[in-house]
This record gives C-alpha cells, structure tokens and sequence, in this order.
C-alpha cells in the first residue's frame, strides 16, 4: 500500500532494516538463488510494478518526522 | 581624493552575473590593466578618468564560458604601468569566479550581502548547487538522483541516516576553493554494506551544527525517460517525464535542382533527399509547485539532453510560457517539446527496434544449419 500524499508531505522511497534478510527473500521472490545484494540493490533502487509486489511480503512501519517528509521502513 | 587602494573588486563573483572593478587611475588619467586566469594573463584592457574617483569596468565577458559550468576559476587583475618601456605592474589583487549565476530579482535583494554568504558557503544551511529548492529538506524523487555538488573548502562535513554516521569529509584546512560532489547512490550503497540497513533520508551537519538533509523519495511513476540539463548553478539536474512521449518529426522543405537528362535532351526537376528534425511531444506528468520551477529552469538551460531507455539525445526544449502564469498550487501536467539537435536525411529502425529485439533474441532457442529448430 502506498501512503497517499497529505498536504504536500514527501514520502521516502522504501528502506529497509535488514538487507540480509531482505536478500533470502529477494532470492525465493525472483526463484534464483544466485542473486545478490547488488541486485537487490539495484531492483529496490528503481520504481517498478514488481518492486511493489516484492514490498508486500514484508511489513511496513510508517514513521512521520515532524510532517515534513515520511519514512517508509520495510522489514 | 585619498584612496586606500587602487582596486576594488568581489573576493568571490558569479560568472553569470556582474564582476565588477573599480579601478583608480586619478583625474584626467588613464591607466593599463591586466586579467589572469590561473595565472595565464586572459585580458588587457584600459580606462580613463576625468574625475578622482574609481572607474568601474564589468569584466564578467571575460568569464563568459564559465556562466553554464559549476567550478571555480582563480584570478588576478593587476595594474599596468610603463617605466623606462617597461611594464610593471602594481596592486595586484586576487579574486575567484564561480560558475552559474542568480536572477536579478536575487540580486536586488542581496545587496547588503551576497549569495556566497547566504547560500553557497553558509554552513547550516542548504549549500547545495541544486535548484530544486533553497530549503534545508531537499527533496528528490529515486530515479531523478544525481550526485548533488557544493563549494566545501573550509568545511567539516559529516553525513548521516538514522543518527549513525554515513561519511565524513574534512576540507577544514583546504583555502583554495574546489567543486566537491557526493554521489547519494554511491553513499546509500555504502551505507548499506556497512549497516546491513537500506536508507533514504541523509542528514548533513557541520562541525557545529545541522545543515539540511537530503529525502530520497518514492517515485509516484516509474519512467524510462528524463530531462538532464544544467541547472543555473551549473550543475547537472535530472526531471523525469511521466506522462506520454509522442515522436512527431518535422520535415524540412523540398529543394528540387535541375538536372540535364540525355536520354530526352532536356533537364528535368529532381528533389534531394528531405531533412528531418527529430521532434517529441511529451507530457512531463503531475507536477507541484517546486518541480514547475525545476522545469522553468531546465527551460532556460542551454544544455539539455533527452535520455530514452538509457540513450541520450541533445534536445532543444520549448514550451507555452502561458503554462507559468497559473497561480495554483495543486499538481500540474505540462507539454514541452523537444527537438532533437541532429537533423538527418537517413532513416533506419535499429534505434526504435533496440529494445523489442533484445527481448526476443533471450527468447529463442539454438537455430542450426539444418533449419530452425522448434521455438518454444
């Protein structure tokens, strides 16, 4: 789910807590267990109908920072 | 009229815009006076003065190269004079150029001050040579990214995300100033081989105190297409173009010559081969407020390339100017054009198939001389 944007508040791209993790997860999500954590890094770098299909085998924690930007962590 | 010294001129100036010297020579005389840039002499000129004050010369002309480029250039101008058919020059003073210029409207309102001391060398606060914003939160869509730059000598810097340290960098005991640049992608890659975490907000501080931070922000729509051009700084920028990108060309009039056929003993009108100019219509997307002004600047760029599918083309860009005098701030698409800067008189489909026949050619199996082999 994407937080729609309020009055103009910024929403970060996705982060994520745990990247070695998220790399078991990558490799079951694309069926290839060679991948590694540049091209995990390259696949959550750049938007895509399949990035946001990846994001939702994890779950999310919204954070507002002083509503000037808002974090979105993945994990 | 006493004077405490011969020249007057800005310790550090804007090539863009005015780079001003005054000059003594005394009433009713005229004087030599020479530029150096990195100590090869660039120009020499002359002035003279009826009365016994200074003589202002604009020497910004002589920068003119440095006005679309961010970096630093260091000068000297020194006064000339003959003594015994030799020239000797005297008061030679030392100034900097930096690339890029502001607007006149900036001008006006800085004039108890400058830019350097209220942007570009202001420690806790957005140094950054970006137009996308002077706020301390500078906002920047994932695939629009680009190494950000700024003039760091004499500053401590240290990045951070969540409270842990990303990179620090010490120019503190640098006195020459330089363009230094941070590549964003590069630090956040970093981050994340030394932290196991994937981060999008960075945090900028000085030795002293926060300067602004830097949010890497979802993209609302991917796109293969963007705008890279020059911002008034001098630095590169990058706008992606969301909405639809239509390739309308544009043919050049027919030139027919005449040319003597034997066969019917006559001349006969023949047309050479038509140019065209390669020409899109796209739609940049929704756009608020801050990016309309981004887009404004990559208008008045003289340096704008078109990037498709990761290839770059130099464009032309041009729009209807009646789209920026909406005062609304809600989200707006607007139409640019852009003319690519090749003309040409030759067509072939490589370019337009690229991207379909990489795809195919992972598809197919082995084909052997002995005929094609079922694809499956």
């Amino acid at each position: 789910m994407i937080l729609k944007q309020t009055h103009n508040t910024p929403i970060a791209a996705p982060q994520f807590s745990n990247m070695a993790s998220a790399l078991s997860v990558f490799r079951v999500f694309k069926d290839n267990s060679v991948y590694q954590m540049s091209d995990l890094l390259s696949f959550i770098a750049s938007p895509s109908h399949e990035r946001d299909e990846f994001l939702t085998l994890f779950s999310v924690q919204y954070i507002n920072v002083n509503n000037i930007y808002i974090k979105q962590i993945y994990s | 009229m006493a004077i405490a010294t011969n020249i007057l001129i800005s310790q550090r100036s804007l090539a863009g815009n005015p780079v001003i010297a005054q000059l003594y020579a005394g009433a009713n005389a005229s004087k030599r006076y020479r530029v150096y840039r990195n100590n090869s002499l660039l120009y020499e000129g002359l002035i003279y003065s009826l009365t016994d004050t200074y003589t202002r010369v604009d020497i910004s002309g002589l920068f003119s190269d440095q006005k679309i480029n961010a970096g630093v250039t260091h000068c000297k101008i020194v006064l000339v004079t003959s003594i015994n058919q030799n020239d000797v020059e005297s008061d030679a003073t030392d100034f900097t150029v930096y690339g890029g210029g502001i607007s006149k409207l900036l001008q006006r309102s800085l004039i108890s001050t400058d830019i350097f001391v209220e942007k570009l060398k202001k420690a806790n606060n957005n140094f950054f040579l970006t137009t996308r914003t002077s706020d301390r939160i500078i906002v920047i869509p994932e695939d629009e990214l680009m190494p950000l730059s700024f003039y760091g000598a004499g500053m401590k810097l240290t990045v951070k995300a969540d409270g842990l340290l990303a990179l620090v960098n010490d120019y503190s005991t640098e006195t020459d100033e330089t363009l230094k640049t941070w590549d964003f992608a590069t630090i956040r890659s970093s981050y994340m081989e030394s932290r196991n975490q994937f981060v999008s907000v960075f945090d900028i501080f000085t030795d002293t105190s926060y300067s602004c931070s830097v949010v890497i922000t979802q993209a609302e729509r991917s796109t293969d297409f963007f705008l890279k051009f020059r911002n008034s700084w001098g630095a590169w920028d990058k706008i992606g173009i969301r909405g639809d990108v239509d390739y309308a060309p544009v043919f050049s009039e027919v030139t027919k010559t005449n040319k003597w056929d034997e066969s019917v003993n006559s001349f006969i009108t023949t047309q050479k081969r038509k140019e065209l100019t390669n020409t899109l219509m796209a739609t940049t997307g929704y756009k608020n407020s801050d990016e309309r002004l981004l887009l404004l600047d990559m208008l008045f760029s003289s340096e704008v390339i078109f990037i498709a599918y990761g290839n770059e083309y130099t464009v032309n860009v041009t729009t209807d100017s009646s789209i920026f005098t909406s005062t609304k701030t809600d989200p707006q698409m607007l139409n640019l054009k852009l003319e690519l800067k090749d003309t040409d008189e030759f067509y072939n489909p490589i370019l337009m198939d690229k991207a379909y026949k990489e795809v195919v050619t992972a598809d197919l199996k082995n084909i052997n001389a002995n005929g094609a082999t079922i694809i499956t």
